[in-house]
């Protein structure tokens, strides 16, 4: 990760504000590779935006206690990302283009400690041999052994009298980066291809199909917070629902591995299709 | 003692646009100079980032968004958290605008500061046609 994503409160009519703002001045015209993050734009949530801040080592730099800069990467990345106030220089002077210094010093003290540190060991989220797997010219479509799929790439997991729902890999590869997930409440009942809930991405704004009848009884509230991980771990961490169903037996109506991943791969042809043909 | 509503004003931050240090300038202006005791600061990183202050007076009382470019996230974030604005002022729609130089809206010169007095003065302007219409 060698992109460098700061964000400063710019605080309108805030003395930290202004002294951020100078400070991501300096910055940039120390190295203009750095990208200035917007909280505007975060909070927009648009889609080039949301990208650098997930892509890039994150820098945030509050101008007051309120913390409104942290507070939007947190909201918009799972991600582990240095925070700076303004007001720990408060004593030190009275000079905004001081102050500004010292906060430019500390980031890049913390980009020098973060580029000759160690990568962080990532645990694999789950063994190759769970999945089977198709090279769709430069995608990987990835269909996780022993699941069950609807046509409308959500697949189910037993658990014993419970099932577990979640997106397809499929899916959230065509629908791309998820920002923001509204899940249904628990208690409440669905039938067969019936809405539960819905999301967006930075291509579609889609709801969730149930795969079968039932009741919810968890949701993945991880999801509001980091809807991100639908994206980075969808038969794992992105799962959605934790359902009872009303009959067990619907799950012969949908589709196991083998016969899904032949329909993905169909599917997913005739997608790469039309972005060509366009 | 005036009933009349105090107008509240949020203004691009200028992170990721040019013309932002220019319609900063101008809203504070506004502000301090031209009318202190008609108008209240709205701070928009923390409006968006979920400040209910921000958001509570953006409800109850007429706003001006100040953005100083199209992607317009005061006015955008200000419909989308609160209620429409009463009035979405571009700083791209000032033919000014256009003619200055990158450096003239990324830093306030002399020529981006003819700018910034106008756009005070246009923001001052609505904030007395906003409460004369409140009467």
């Amino acid at each position: 990760m060698s992109k460098k994503y700061i964000l400063p409160c710019a605080g309108f009519d805030r003395p930290g504000g202004k002294v951020s703002k100078i400070a991501v001045d300096i910055i940039q015209s120390l190295d203009s590779s750095s990208i200035i993050g917007s909280i505007g734009a975060l909070a927009a949530e648009r889609p080039g935006e949301i990208k650098d801040l997930r892509s890039s080592d994150v820098v945030s730099i509050d101008g007051c206690s309120v913390k409104c800069a942290s507070k939007m990467v947190e909201k918009h990345s799972a991600r582990e990302f240095e925070a700076v106030e303004v007001t720990a220089f408060v004593d030190s002077t009275d000079n905004e283009d001081e102050k500004a210094r010292a906060v430019v010093d500390m980031v890049q003290q913390h980009w020098a400690t973060a580029t000759t540190a160690p990568p962080k060991t990532i645990e694999p989220e789950s063994l190759e041999y769970d999945f089977l797997t198709e090279m769709i010219d430069k995608f990987i479509l990835r269909v996780k052994k022993g699941l069950f799929y609807s046509d409308n790439d959500f697949w189910v997991q037993q658990e014993e009298d419970l099932v577990r729902v979640g997106l397809t890999d499929l899916l959230q590869q065509m629908i791309s980066d998820v920002f923001f997930v509204e899940l249904t409440d628990v208690g409440h009942h669905v039938e067969f291809g019936d809405e539960l809930g819905s999301f967006e991405s930075t291509k579609i704004a889609m709801e969730i199909i149930s795969p079968l009848s039932g009741t919810v009884v968890e949701t993945n509230t991880n999801l509001e917070d980091s809807p991100e991980l639908l994206n980075e771990d969808p038969y794992g961490a992105g799962w959605l629902y934790v359902m009872h169903p009303d009959d067990i037996s619907e799950l012969d109506l949908l589709k196991p591995a083998d016969e899904y991943m032949t329909y993905g791969v169909e599917k997913a042809k005739r997608e790469l299709g039309k972005k060509v043909s366009k | 003692m005036s009933e009349l509503p105090k107008v509240g004003i949020i203004s691009c931050s200028g992170e990721d646009c040019p013309g932002g240090n220019i319609s900063r300038e101008a809203t504070l202006k506004v502000l301090h100079d031209l009318r202190p005791e008609e108008t209240a600061t709205i701070c928009l990183p923390l409006f968006l980032a979920g400040g209910e202050g921000e958001r509570g007076f953006a409800k109850r009382f007429p706003t001006i968004t100040v953005d100083g470019c199209g992607k317009l996230c005061a006015a955008i974030g200000t419909t989308r958290f609160s209620n429409k604005p009463s009035v979405e002022i571009n700083l791209e729609d000032y033919p000014d605008f256009s003619t200055l130089k990158t450096e003239e809206k990324w830093h306030i010169q002399e020529s981006s500061s003819n700018l910034v007095e106008k756009l005070a003065t246009d923001i001052a302007n609505h904030v007395d046609k906003i409460r004369n219409t409140s009467e």
